[in-house]
C-alpha cells in the first residue's frame, strides 16, 4: 500500500465517522428521527445517548465526535495532497496527536459504557473502531520508505 | 566519490531514524491495546461492584403531591372532558390478548423518571385514572435535565398507590432522573411476565423495528398498547406541577388540552376492557365514541 492510498483510506473513514456522528447528533436534537439500533438487553442507544455520560460541559458527546471527525477530515486531507513528496513531519505530529486524542477519548466513553451505563450502542462503538482504525493507519503508513521528504 | 559517500551515509542515517521512529509508534499500539483491554476489565469489575450496591444508593428523596393538585385531577369536570374530546391524541396499537389479574383488567406501565415522555404520559394516565380510582403517596418528579426537553415537570408512580374497583394498576418506574455516578439511579424491575410482554407487544409488528423497546409502555387490559410520548413533552416545559394541575378543570391552554385529550383516549381503553364502569364515565357521549374508534386489529 502506497503513503497516497494510505491516505486516501484515512479520508474515506472520517467521512464514515462523520456520518455516524451526524446521525447521532440528529438524534439528540430531532425526536422524529427513529433510532435504527436494538434497545432491549445489553444493546441500548437508547439508554446510552440519553445517560449523562452523553454530556460534556452541556455539549452532546455526538456534536464533539462531529467535529473530532471534521479536523481529522481535514488533516486527512492535506496528508493526502502532501503526501505525493512525503508527509511534512509537522503533518504527521498532528494527525498523530489528534488522533491520539480520539483514542484517549475512546477509553473514557467504552469505560463509561460498561462500568457506568451498562449498555452498548453500536453506533457508539462502530465509531470508537473508526479512532482505533485510524490510529493503526496513522502508525501502519509513518512506516511506508516514502513517509519522510527526500 | 566523496560526495556519493556522504549521501550514502544521510541515507543511513534516515534509514535508521525512521526504523527507530516506527519501532516508537509501533509501542504505541501495543501501548492502547494494553490500555483497551484494561479498560474494559476495569469497567467490567466497577459495574459488577455497582450492581451490588445499587441497593445502597436509593437516594431519592421523595416530594408529596399536594392534595390541592390531586384535587385539580379528581375535579374535572364531566363537561370538561366532552368538551376536550379527542382531538389530536394519540390512539393506542391493538394487541388482542386479554391481560386480567383478580378479575379485574390490568394497566400496565413501564417508564422511568429521567424520561420526558414517560413524564408526558403521566399526566394523562393520573388524570384518566383518577376517573376510575383513587391515587395515593405520588411524589413530584421531573425528567433529566440533560436530555431532550430537559427536566419536564411530572410526577412519580414509584412508592404510590392506587386503588380502583374496575382495575387493577401495575406500574414499574426503571430509574429515577436522579444521577448516581454516571447513571440514573435504578429503581424498580419488572416482574418476568411485565418484561415478557414488553418484549412482546414493545417490538414489531406491533410498532417499528426503530422504535422497538421505548418508554413509556402502557398496556391497558392486554389489548391496547402506547409505546413513547402521547404527545410531545414540549408543553408541559417552564411550568410547574401546580400551575399545569390548575387549567385541568378547565382545560384552558394547550398542556391541559393535550392532556386531557389522551386522558379520553386512555379512557375510552379502560372502558373497553372493563365492561363500560363506572357508567357515569362510560356512557359519556366522548368516550363511547372514542371507544367505537378503537382500533380492533393487529396493525
Amino acid at each position: 500500500m502506497t503513503l497516497r492510498s494510505y491516505g486516501h483510506l484515512r479520508v474515506a473513514l472520517t467521512v464514515i465517522g462523520f456520518a455516524i456522528a451526524a446521525y447521532l447528533t440528529l438524534l439528540h436534537y430531532d425526536s422524529s428521527v427513529p433510532l435504527a439500533c436494538g434497545s432491549g438487553g445489553v444493546i441500548n442507544c437508547e439508554t446510552v445517548l440519553s445517560s449523562p455520560a452523553s454530556m460534556v460541559l452541556g455539549v452532546p458527546v455526538a456534536v464533539w465526535g462531529l467535529l473530532w471527525f471534521v479536523v481529522a477530515f481535514v488533516l486527512a486531507l492535506m496528508w493526502t495532497r502532501a503526501s505525493g513528496g512525503g508527509e511534512p513531519p509537522h503533518l504527521r505530529a498532528a494527525g498523530l496527536a489528534w488522533t491520539l486524542v480520539g483514542t484517549a477519548t475512546v477509553l473514557w466513553l467504552v469505560y463509561q459504557e460498561i462500568a457506568e451505563i451498562g449498555r452498548i450502542c453500536i453506533w457508539c462503538t462502530a465509531i470508537h473502531l473508526l479512532v482505533l482504525a485510524l490510529l493503526v493507519v496513522e502508525v501502519r503508513a509513518d512506516q511506508r520508505p516514502e513517509a519522510t521528504g527526500p | 566519490m566523496a560526495r556519493d559517500k556522504t549521501r550514502d551515509k544521510r541515507k543511513a542515517r534516515r534509514a535508521r531514524a525512521r526504523r527507530q521512529r516506527s519501532g516508537s509508534l509501533n509501542w504505541v499500539l501495543v501501548v492502547v491495546a494494553v490500555a483497551l483491554v484494561a479498560t474494559v476489565v476495569v469497567a467490567v469489575k466497577h459495574r459488577g461492584a455497582a450492581s451490588g450496591d445499587a441497593a445502597a444508593q436509593q437516594t431519592v428523596k421523595p416530594r408529596p403531591v399536594s392534595d390541592a393538585v390531586m384535587k385539580d385531577f379528581e375535579s374535572i369536570p364531566a363537561a370538561t372532558w366532552s368538551a376536550v374530546g379527542t382531538v389530536d391524541a394519540t390512539p393506542p396499537v391493538f394487541v388482542g390478548d386479554s391481560l386480567a389479574a383478580g378479575g379485574k383488567p390490568v394497566v400496565l406501565y413501564i417508564g422511568a423518571g429521567y424520561c420526558p415522555y414517560c413524564a408526558a404520559a403521566r399526566w394523562s394516565m393520573i388524570a384518566s385514572l383518577s376517573r376510575f380510582g383513587t391515587f395515593s403517596g405520588l411524589t413530584l418528579e421531573e425528567s433529566s435535565s440533560v436530555d431532550v426537553y430537559p427536566s419536564t415537570p411530572t410526577f412519580s408512580f414509584y412508592g404510590g398507590h392506587y386503588t380502583s374497583q374496575y382495575i387493577d394498576l401495575e406500574t414499574v418506574e426503571l430509574a429515577s432522573s436522579v444521577i448516581v455516578g454516571n447513571h440514573y439511579q435504578a429503581l424498580e424491575k419488572p416482574t418476568a411476565a411485565q418484561q415478557a410482554l414488553l418484549d412482546k407487544y414493545d417490538a414489531p409488528p406491533y410498532l417499528a423495528k426503530a422504535f422497538a423497546g421505548g418508554i413509556p409502555f402502557i398496556l391497558v387490559g392486554g389489548r391496547y398498547m402506547w409505546s413513547g410520548s402521547p404527545f410531545s413533552p414540549e408543553v408541559l416545559a417552564h411550568h410547574s406541577q401546580a400551575d399545569i394541575a390548575a387549567t385541568l378543570p378547565t382545560g384552558s391552554g394547550s398542556a391541559a388540552q393535550l392532556i386531557l385529550a389522551n386522558g379520553n383516549q386512555f379512557t375510552a381503553a379502560i372502558c373497553a376492557v372493563d365492561g363500560s364502569q363506572p357508567a357515569e364515565v362510560c356512557s359519556d357521549p366522548t368516550i363511547r365514541r372514542a371507544m367505537a374508534a378503537l382500533p380492533h386489529k393487529v396493525p
